[in-house]
């Protein structure tokens, strides 16, 4: 996969890093098994320091999208069995994201689609992907 | 005259490693042209043809102006501190004409670029390939072929026993281990969106620096004959058979190295659809890059072959002031060497001991300690061991045909010597300015 950050932007690079990873492995670019860079190669690829590497993945082994070995580097390896917390977190986020959506002029009938249209692409990219 | 010869053919790799550094940024590599990035689309425009030619043109005078600027070595290759002085001017002098050029057209494309806004989208977004740097520790040629090398060094040592040469061989094994090392660490670079072709070019970066410099860890051996024939008859003959093999040991494999990664590259894009471009041309100044967002030390070269070094960061900044150190070592050295040009070698009568004086060293001798006083036609041939040879003038411990290991204090144009031999077969070997102050040290020598 191809991890594009941009050095200029008011979103930290461990986020930026960590949001990349999740889209891949949403999209199924990155399918559960395959490894990723250790922490010391991804952070002397970036130029960066292993802290904030440590720190993307640390969030991502949290959220239950990775496993870190320590010899091997890390791999995709999706928990479902955290589900009741992400609920919660999804539940946050939606509010905020939601409540900033209608106070933009977006109706509920917009939302409601383009979240649908996110969804049917994501599952189209997921038959594309196990086929 | 073996001095000058020696100092031109320094002069002359100079002026073609500048040279050639100069002209091949007129070859895009990638999407840069004289160390700018623009859109592929455009690195056959015509106004960027014609800046191209015409600094190829200047570089092509610039050339010739200064290869003729050898000239002025005639009148001064003699002197061992001018001549330096003269190489360290040359150097500089060359850089900063290439370098005043190179800006020069430089800025006419950096205002097409502005005018015509050629901007690659990519500006300041890096881009990594997680299977590239999953990968990326295999493509190196692995360490452990330095090992031969190091025992190489290790039989000289004990074969030769000769200090300079175990330094530079020591020199040039840890030069070249360091350089393995920051080749190997270099960020892997994201050249497009398909992995494979990442993987290749990556691969064949890492694959032919380790390589080249696990050869040159072995490119002392071309300096041996040097070192081990450091005697007065064929040093200088020996000096630039040593420099010549040296210099080609050294630049080939860079060269070839360099050319093939650049050959691999531009024929894997050409046929690539998804190449990632990226526009870092605000980090880049006068060949040098400064980023304080990038945490690397050192980075692949714009223009020219091999590394560079990112001044922002610590080390860097350090490496780039040892530069500036170094030059001012060169400088004090060279001013050193000034009493070799106009010093003298001279003798200093006194009741019951004389005093030889030559410029750093001066050594006095008691009169009940000499066994005998000799003067010879010609000096035997020597060996140096430790001191000081200029074309004027040999002061030091030298290892003299015949006699072993003696100290000498030797003006070099002046044909006889005189040998003073002390107790336990230790001889000094000195003379005058010239022939009859010589043979006038030798009576006043015999009579007391």
């Amino acid at each position: 996969m191809i991890i594009k950050l941009d050095m200029n932007s008011a979103t930290p690079i461990y986020v930026q890093l960590r949001n990349q990873i999740v889209l891949a492995i949403g999209d199924k670019t990155l399918n559960e098994g395959d490894g990723l860079p250790t922490v010391r190669q991804l952070a002397s690829d970036i130029g960066i320091n292993m802290m904030t590497v440590n720190k993307a993945y640390g969030i991502l082994k949290n959220e239950g999208f990775i496993e870190i070995d320590r010899r091997h580097g890390a791999k995709v390896m999706i928990n479902k069995n955290i589900q009741h917390d992400y609920q919660e977190k999804m539940e946050s986020e939606l509010n905020l994201l939601l409540t900033e959506a209608s106070l933009k002029g977006f109706d509920t009938s917009e939302i409601l689609k383009l979240c649908q249209d996110i969804m049917n692409n994501l599952n189209k990219e997921k038959i594309i992907g196990e086929n | 005259m073996f001095v000058l010869i020696i100092m031109l053919f320094v002069n002359i790799q100079i002026l073609i490693a500048m040279h050639y550094t100069t002209v091949s940024s007129i070859k895009p590599n990638g999407n840069i042209i004289l160390g700018l990035s623009i859109p592929t689309t455009h690195l056959l425009d015509e106004r960027i043809v014609k800046i191209c030619k015409e600094l190829k043109k200047e570089c092509n005078y610039v050339l010739l102006i200064c290869l003729f600027a050898n000239i002025l070595m005639l009148p001064i290759y003699e002197y061992a501190s001018f001549m330096l002085a003269f190489v360290l001017i040359y150097f500089i002098g060359v850089m900063g004409i290439y370098n005043v050029v190179f800006n020069k057209y430089v800025k006419q494309l950096k205002k097409l670029k502005v005018e015509n806004e050629w901007y690659t989208e990519n500006k300041n977004i890096l881009s990594i390939d997680t299977e590239l740097s999953r990968m990326k520790d295999t493509f190196p040629i692995s360490r452990i072929l330095f090992l031969p090398s190091f025992m190489i060094i290790v039989c000289c040592m004990f074969y030769f026993d000769n200090l300079f040469l175990n330094f530079y061989c020591l020199t040039i094994f840890i030069t070249t281990i360091v350089l393995y090392e920051f080749s190997i660490k270099l960020r892997s670079i994201t050249y497009s969106q398909n992995s494979g072709i990442n993987t290749a070019l990556n691969k064949a970066y890492k694959y032919h620096w380790s390589k080249c410099w696990i050869i040159l860890s072995y490119s002392y051996i071309g300096a041996i004959p040097m070192f081990v024939t450091i005697n007065y008859d064929y040093y200088v003959i020996y000096t630039v058979i040593s420099i010549s093999i040296v210099s080609l040991i050294t630049v080939l494999p860079m060269i070839i190295a360099d050319s093939k990664i650049k050959k691999l590259r531009s024929k894997l894009l050409q046929i690539e659809n998804e190449v990632i471009y990226v526009d870092e041309d605000e980090y880049w100044e006068n060949g040098n890059y400064n980023n304080k967002n990038d945490s690397r030390v050192f980075i692949e070269k714009r223009v020219g072959v091999g590394i560079t070094i990112n001044t922002a960061t610590k080390w860097g900044k350090i490496i780039n002031g040892s530069v500036y150190i170094v030059l001012v070592l060169s400088i004090v050295f060279i001013l050193s060497m000034l009493p070799y040009d106009f010093g003298k070698v001279s003798l200093v009568f006194n009741d019951d001991n004389i005093t030889i004086s030559a410029p750093y060293e001066s050594v006095t001798i008691e009169f009940d300690d000499i066994v005998s006083i000799d003067i010879l036609d010609t000096m035997p041939s020597a060996k140096k061991v430790m001191g000081t040879g200029t074309s004027r003038m040999r002061i030091g411990k030298y290892s003299v045909q015949d006699y072993g290991r003696c100290e000498i204090y030797i003006m070099t144009q002046v044909d006889p010597c005189i040998v003073i031999e002390l107790g336990n077969e230790e001889y000094i070997f000195v003379n005058g300015e010239n022939e009859i102050i010589t043979e006038q040290y030798y009576k006043m020598l015999i009579e007391n």
